[in-house]
């Protein structure tokens, strides 16, 4: 069996009785053992649990019949901070290096539901703080474009493992654009939903008014198959809500006018200095692409999106310091081995020894910008900051326009080590998709091009909340235009 | 929002806070890395916003609902002790075990 499959072939073989759940993991598994060591994607890789995995997909098949299973038979892989009951969920830190989970995510459960298994989880920047997949304690992930340069971050694994086809699709979670960023730099469609679209239950949390989890796929219409299933308000995460749409990928099936009519906004901001110009040029010939498709082009500013990474860090580090006040050592993860220690010393150490340096960095952030005397100038300025952007998205949207248009990444993938030592260089990476996360907003990135050097340039497209279909639509429209989610890496 | 200055002081309080311990070296370095970030934040005081003493982060953002959901009151099965227990770095019994708080 190739292992060059999108999940709607699986399901479709599946269907047709052509392939089993039994033989699609062990074609994976085994490309898996030759290429996921060069990239280091993989953190926990067990072929028996795996095929177990498999066995159960195979008999949801039998007892409901794959015609009732969106996604009969189809692998993911799972970013290692969405907990799989019985399988390690280290969030790519030493702090966790040993804690299994004691429950399924809810996406996780709902994936199975679908007919879905899970193939092994997957390396990221440690708690998911970071654009590189440099931060995590089990060593950088690699570009299969390039092996001396970074997959993005901090979905990094998830990214280089959709890329490498290693699996068709994996589950990454995005607080600033660690979806949209990797998917970007790796080639690959990235799509954020809307806050509140897909239940957090189970994913470790960064920073919890930002964190959404979302689907890295081959092509749009995967993304749309792996969205119907993980869409749905869950009991368990009061922020989630019930889509008042769905169904997108029989959307995406009777649709006929694609890009037709609809109205695409290009923000002048993102089209400064700043950019890289193979970027930019990739970015130009893509607004090309989508006016030749139908697509009115309208030019809009959001004043204030300067201001979003700046508002990011002191938001995101603050609740991350709240979040990660739960690692101490005692209930579970890594405790220092330290002996005789008061129980502040052993807190103190526990974490000291346990997190890295990034990790360290945005706790103590986060806690400044909460501390008594700071809070009004940084943590409620920036709260304002926000609630600012969120209404230049939204005058956007209410001057008539569909979507909007951006780059994904002011840059292409960049070497491993470039921006290690300048902590500003790093965050300034996010800076076409934090706006996203801080209004609550849906985008997707999609490939639109490579550079010289050949490596790949994603576009990013943003909807108003709740409007994944128009997303999903718009971005298989220019999917459908152009040729470039066919190329692969050669690893 | 005046301009902070990140001196070896302020990366030991804020340490103390976030309950880690720091290394003289690692004092050093986040000095640099904090006063970089920080300066950067800066840029936050240069926005000039009108939203008013009465708004609230908490009102102003949300999902469909304006209102925190609720669930039904029903009892559900929750994690067996021995299970919650099984990854306690150490225990005695049914109980997380740490250093001794009172002499």
């Amino acid at each position: 069996m190739t292992v060059n499959l999108t999940v709607k072939s699986i399901v479709q073989q599946i269907r047709a009785g052509s392939l089993t759940p039994t033989a699609v993991a062990e074609a994976y598994l085994q490309r898996t053992k030759t290429i996921a060591q060069k990239l280091n994607t993989h953190l926990h890789l067990d072929e028996a649990a795996a095929l177990t995995e498999a066995k159960g997909s195979a008999q949801r098949i039998k007892e409901i019949g794959a015609d009732r299973l969106p996604l009969a038979g189809v692998p993911i892989l799972i970013k290692d901070n969405i907990c799989v009951r019985g399988s390690k969920t280290t969030c790519g830190s030493k702090i966790l290096e040993n804690y299994v989970a004691t429950y399924d995510a809810t996406v996780i459960k709902r994936l199975r539901d679908a007919g879905a298994f899970v193939l092994g989880k997957l390396n990221m920047d440690e708690f998911a703080m970071g654009s590189s997949n440099e931060n995590s304690a089990f060593g950088p992930v690699r570009n299969p474009w390039n092996l001396d340069y970074v997959p993005g971050g901090s979905s990094g694994g998830s990214a280089a493992a959709v890329a490498a086809r290693l699996a068709p699709v994996a589950l990454g979670s995005d607080t600033g654009g660690s979806i949209r960023q990797p998917a970007s730099f790796c080639g690959i469609v990235g799509l954020k939903p809307t806050y509140g679209t897909v239940s957090r239950f189970g994913l470790v949390a960064f920073g919890s008014s930002l964190d959404q989890i979302g689907p890295l796929t081959c092509n749009v219409e995967d993304a749309a198959m792996v969205m119907d299933v993980l869409t749905g308000q869950d009991a368990n995460d009061s922020t989630s809500v019930q889509h008042p749409h769905g169904g997108f990928a029989k959307a995406l099936a009777n649709d006929s006018e694609g890009l037709k009519g609809k109205t695409v906004g290009i923000p002048e901001e993102f089209f400064d200095s700043g950019l890289d110009p193979e970027v930019g040029a990739c970015l130009e010939r893509a607004i090309a692409d989508v006016q030749k498709a139908g697509a009115k082009i309208k030019r809009v500013r959001l004043p204030n999106i300067s201001y979003s990474v700046a508002a990011y860090y002191v938001i995101a580090t603050a609740e991350a310091s709240a979040n990660l006040a739960r690692f101490d050592g005692i209930r579970y993860g890594y405790r220092t081995k330290e002996n005789g220690v008061s129980l502040k010393e052993l807190y103190r150490k526990t974490r000291s020894e346990g997190f890295g340096q990034e990790v360290k960095q945005r706790i103590m952030l986060g806690t400044f910008v909460l501390s008594s005397g700071y809070y009004d100038a940084f943590y409620a300025k920036a709260n304002k900051v926000r609630e600012l952007i969120s209404r230049d998205f939204a005058a956007a949207f209410d001057s008539g326009v569909d979507l909007l248009l951006t780059p994904t990444s002011p840059t292409p993938p960049f070497k491993l080590g470039e921006k290690l030592s300048d902590p500003l260089a790093m965050y300034l990476s996010d800076i076409c998709t934090i706006g996203v996360n801080l209004a609550g907003l849906p985008g997707i990135s999609v490939p639109c091009g490579r550079t010289k050097s050949g490596l790949p340039v994603g576009m990013q497209l943003i909807a108003p909340k709740f409007n994944e279909q128009t997303l999903l639509t718009g971005a298989h429209a220019y999917e459908r235009a152009t040729e470039w989610h066919k190329d692969q890496p050669a690893i | 929002m005046s301009r902070i200055q990140v001196d070896r002081e302020l990366v030991r309080k804020v340490a103390d806070l976030a309950q880690l311990s720091l290394s003289d070296s690692e004092i050093g370095l986040y000095q640099e890395r904090l006063s970089k970030v920080l300066s950067y934040v800066e840029q936050l005081d240069s926005v000039h916003e009108s939203l008013g003493q009465d708004w609230r982060p908490d009102t102003a953002r949300g999902t469909l609902e304006s209102s925190t959901p609720e669930r039904p009151d029903v009892v559900v099965v929750s994690l067996p002790v021995e299970e919650a227990m099984r990854q306690a770095p150490a225990r005695i019994g049914t109980a997380f075990q740490v250093p001794r708080i009172i002499e």
